[in-house]
């Protein structure tokens, strides 16, 4: 077979190959399946094919909002459009989940972002050295108290 | 039995079917028409399928770890934007796409899997994902991605691979589309030349954009098997 090499943007091989054999690990109690090269490169294309279906149909529903951005609302109809409602549910858990974790991830960031914050303005105004240095430091680790209650 | 239960360990792995699970109702009134070897098979499909649905759920629910998300965001997002239609997309998309991506792969290796298995076969062929793609209704937009063996590939195209390198689905050229399709005879035309082009095949594409997608990818490189960056190197990298 020739091999070809291509603009299109490809899904990665290995991930899609894993997630097959993952399954089928599940259907064949015996570990007893292969899959043939031609297949996996089957499946790889199929996937990516079905983004292309999906990205289109969201698309217009997205268009026929008079909105610009590409939504997970719209994803949502498109997949019931193109009649893959049994995908529904569980994306919208997976998306919870995701919103949960990001939103987790954010309170923790922000507070860590302050605190750098901080860090530096008390070194660039330490290099100005107005103050002597232990004075500065306990002027410093007062505000970083005050901060820190707030 | 265990495969009745949900999913909760390794139980999942579907059992063959035995005379004291309950068939669901659907089953029930298909099991009334094809002949007999094929009952336990649809059966043993309806399940295997319910169990898979049931499964994933629960998996979602158990296991959510996004940062090793399985499929690369950015290489989604720049597959959806092959298609020039498609301008903004809000971040959370691309997640979803991606765990869509995944549903979709394991519903279609489970469906080929079957037919494999009705072959006898332990070796899961492309052949198996040909005839998934024809017994299930709404994988028909894959029906030319993937062609059965009857119909003979064009000699030296090396299967669907090679026409699709440009990412442009060959069942748009013989409509002599300005989709840059082949610049040569329309020996890319693997999928079913047996149907008239201009009426049969994606004559009717689910929706407009769908149809750009395939314009905008043929008028770039105007061929295909078009060379370029290869996606191939970085491909095993990944994951």
């Amino acid at each position: 077979m020739e091999k070809v090499v291509s603009e299109t943007e490809e899904l990665p091989k290995a991930i899609v190959r894993r997630v097959v054999k993952e399954k089928l690990s599940q259907c064949s109690p015996d570990y007893d399946f292969n899959v043939h090269k031609d297949a996996h490169l089957a499946f790889t294309e199929s996937a990516r094919i079905f983004i292309h279906y999906l990205s289109a149909t969201a698309n217009d529903i997205c268009k026929e909002s008079r909105r610009q951005t590409m939504n997970t609302e719209d994803v949502f109809q498109a997949l019931e459009e193109i009649e893959f409602s049994d995908f529904v549910k569980p994306l919208r858990d997976s998306l919870a989940e995701f919103r949960k974790k990001n939103a987790e991830k954010k309170g923790g960031a922000a507070k860590e972002n302050e605190a750098r914050k901080k860090r530096k303005i008390e070194d660039s105004s330490a290099k100005n050295g107005t103050k002597t240095k232990q004075k500065k430091q306990d002027n410093d680790q007062e505000e970083e108290d005050n901060h820190e209650s707030e | 039995m265990d495969s009745n239960k949900q999913a909760q360990s390794s139980s999942y792995p579907p059992q063959p079917p035995t005379s004291s699970i309950t068939p669901p109702p659907a089953s029930a009134a298909i099991a009334a028409t094809p002949p007999a070897p094929f009952h336990h098979l649809l059966q043993q499909q309806q399940q295997q399928l319910q169990m898979f649905w049931s499964y994933q759920r629960q998996e979602i629910e158990q296991v959510n770890d996004f940062k090793n998300h399985q499929l690369p965001l950015a290489r989604i997002k720049k597959i959806m934007k092959a298609d020039e239609d498609v301008r903004m997309i809000s971040a959370e998309a691309p997640i979803l796409f991606a765990k869509a991506c995944e549903l979709f792969i394991l519903e279609l290796t489970i469906r080929s899997w079957l037919h494999a298995e009705e072959n006898k076969r332990r070796t899961l062929q492309k052949n198996d994902i040909a005839a998934a793609i024809t017994r299930t209704d709404i994988f028909d937009f894959l029906v030319d991605i993937v062609p059965r063996d009857e119909i003979k590939d064009e000699a030296g195209l090396g299967g669907m691979v090679g026409a699709t390198a440009s990412g442009v689905p060959y069942f748009y050229p013989p409509m002599g589309h300005p989709a840059g399709g082949p610049a040569g005879p329309g020996g890319m035309m693997i999928g079913r030349p047996a149907i008239d082009p201009t009426g049969g095949m994606y004559a009717q594409p689910p929706s407009q954009a769908w149809q750009s997608v395939w314009q905008t990818a043929g008028a770039d490189d105007g061929s295909y098997a078009s060379g370029g960056s290869g996606g191939q190197g970085n491909l095993d990298g990944q994951g």
